[in-house]
């Protein structure tokens, strides 16, 4: 299912014109994203919650060459799924 | 932050659209999500992400204590990718 498809769905389910729908998902996910960027933890009951992790610096492998190289620190968003999503079938 | 303050977000930013109005949105897009994964589709949103359900198989593990070997059942995780775009603007 891609941006569109989920568009129409909840258009069709709300009985709310697409184009209403389509700035409301896109609010949406854009505040989910400035609040991670602002490092705060994005709950959301029923389906999961998204945080920011720290990764370390490490020393990798360019794998082509076998050269050392220095990989820098970094956060990285991460999802967590809620009990619903982890119990199907 | 919450579903609340995402869907007084929506209001704030969109002065046509109620609270409940905004409220009942939220709530839908991320149930619809979740039944799209329990179906095992893929979802995904440009410039967020992407959700999918990926099986894994029965395995062997240990049981810690007597050391005997006891079966892992296999199960259902949900994996989410975050888009390029979202990863960069995390890290700047």
């Amino acid at each position: 299912m891609v941006k569109g498809e989920l568009i129409s769905k909840i258009a069709k389910e709300l009985d709310l014109p697409k184009r209403e729908v389509a700035l409301i998902l896109d609010t949406v996910f854009k505040s989910i994203t400035e609040s991670l960027v602002r490092g705060e933890k994005v709950e959301l009951r029923g389906f999961g919650s998204f945080r920011i992790k720290q990764r370390n610096a490490r020393l990798g492998r360019n794998p082509k060459t076998g050269i050392q190289v220095q990989v820098p620190p970094k956060k990285v968003p991460y999802f967590k799924p809620g009990k619903y999503l982890k119990i199907i079938k | 932050m919450t579903k609340v303050e995402i869907a007084n977000e929506v209001c704030r930013r969109h002065g046509n659209i109620t609270k409940s109005e905004a409220q009942l949105a939220v709530d839908k897009i991320f149930n619809i999500i979740k039944e799209e994964l329990i179906n095992e589709n893929e979802v995904e949103i440009r410039s967020f992400g992407s959700f999918k359900i990926h099986r894994r198989a029965t395995r062997k593990g240990r049981n810690l204590k007597t050391g005997e070997i006891v079966p892992i059942p296999p199960r259902t995780v949900t994996t989410f990718r975050p888009c390029q775009s979202l990863k960069q603007r995390i890290n700047f």
